[in-house]
């Protein structure tokens, strides 16, 4: 994305997200004031999918135009899409530690993500093992590809299918989209926006600070 | 009195946000500037 009207704006959600977050009324369940979490933690993973696909079509320009610009495109990306992951499992683990009463249940949604950020670390060491830079871009262009359409299964499809699970919204859809109570609703859109705007954000700095380590340290590579 | 608590959590929180915005913003256009000086240089 281009201009920086974008990264006006995810400062401005954020900042409502925070304000709204602590302030708007829920309502009186047996998770009680905890349910605010749900701005911040499901954020996470929406802005870890937001960076996620950046780097899945980073990866399918690779293949098809096999320029390295993309593949340092598609690697950054995904460190990126990995600390929200990763963000987002810790704050689901305090959460969980309060109303499920231990950090981690066995259950299909945090496993499936917690494989799903295993297929990345892969990623990475599949990269770390090829030396030529092309090859490498080829070969981890193509496992991106994988692990996005895998990450979306385990993250998206699966868990919904199980019927044994303590996560919301596996039966019924997503609650987000469904019985949410109408005033979160106001507040928590915005913070989903503003948080995968945040994500593409940081995405971007890091694309074109590697590019500029990269194409510095091979010059021949240019 | 447990209201202004809150709201001393709430200024905070915003104040990280905004200043987290704000060393964005610095980085992205430091690193812009690089990319461009980088860029003529190659031409």
């Amino acid at each position: 994305m281009k201009g920086i009207w974008w990264k006006f704006l995810s400062i401005i959600l954020l900042v409502y997200a925070v304000i709204a977050g602590f302030t708007v009324d829920v309502p009186d369940t047996n998770i009680g004031q905890t349910m605010r979490n749900v701005f911040y933690h499901v954020g996470m993973w929406f802005a870890m999918l937001a960076i996620l696909t950046r780097s899945f079509i980073a990866s399918i320009k690779t293949l098809n135009k096999s320029k390295l610009e993309d593949d340092i495109d598609a690697e950054q990306s995904a460190r990126v899409g990995i600390m929200f992951g990763i963000l987002g499992i810790v704050t689901g683990m305090i959460w969980a530690s309060f109303t499920w009463g231990k950090p981690w249940a066995n259950d299909p949604h945090l496993n499936g993500a917690a494989v799903s950020l295993m297929i990345y670390f892969a990623y990475f060491i599949l990269r770390s093992s090829i030396d030529d830079e092309h090859k490498k871009a080829r070969i981890s262009a193509v496992y991106n590809i994988f692990a996005f359409v895998l990450l979306v299964v385990l993250v998206g499809v699966m868990p919904r299918l199980s019927e044994n699970t303590l996560h919301p919204g596996s039966k019924d859809g997503n609650p987000a989209f469904g019985d949410m109570d109408s005033t979160m609703r106001y507040v928590f859109y915005p913070a989903l926006v503003g948080w995968m705007l945040l994500s593409l954000w940081i995405g971007q700095i890091k694309v074109t600070l590697r590019k500029l380590e990269f194409f510095n340290e091979n010059k021949d590579l240019r | 009195m447990e209201e202004g608590k809150l709201f001393v959590v709430i200024a905070v929180l915003s104040i990280i946000v905004i200043g987290l915005g704000v060393y964005l913003f610095f980085l992205d256009k430091r690193i812009t500037a690089l990319k461009k000086r980088f860029d003529q240089e190659k031409l």
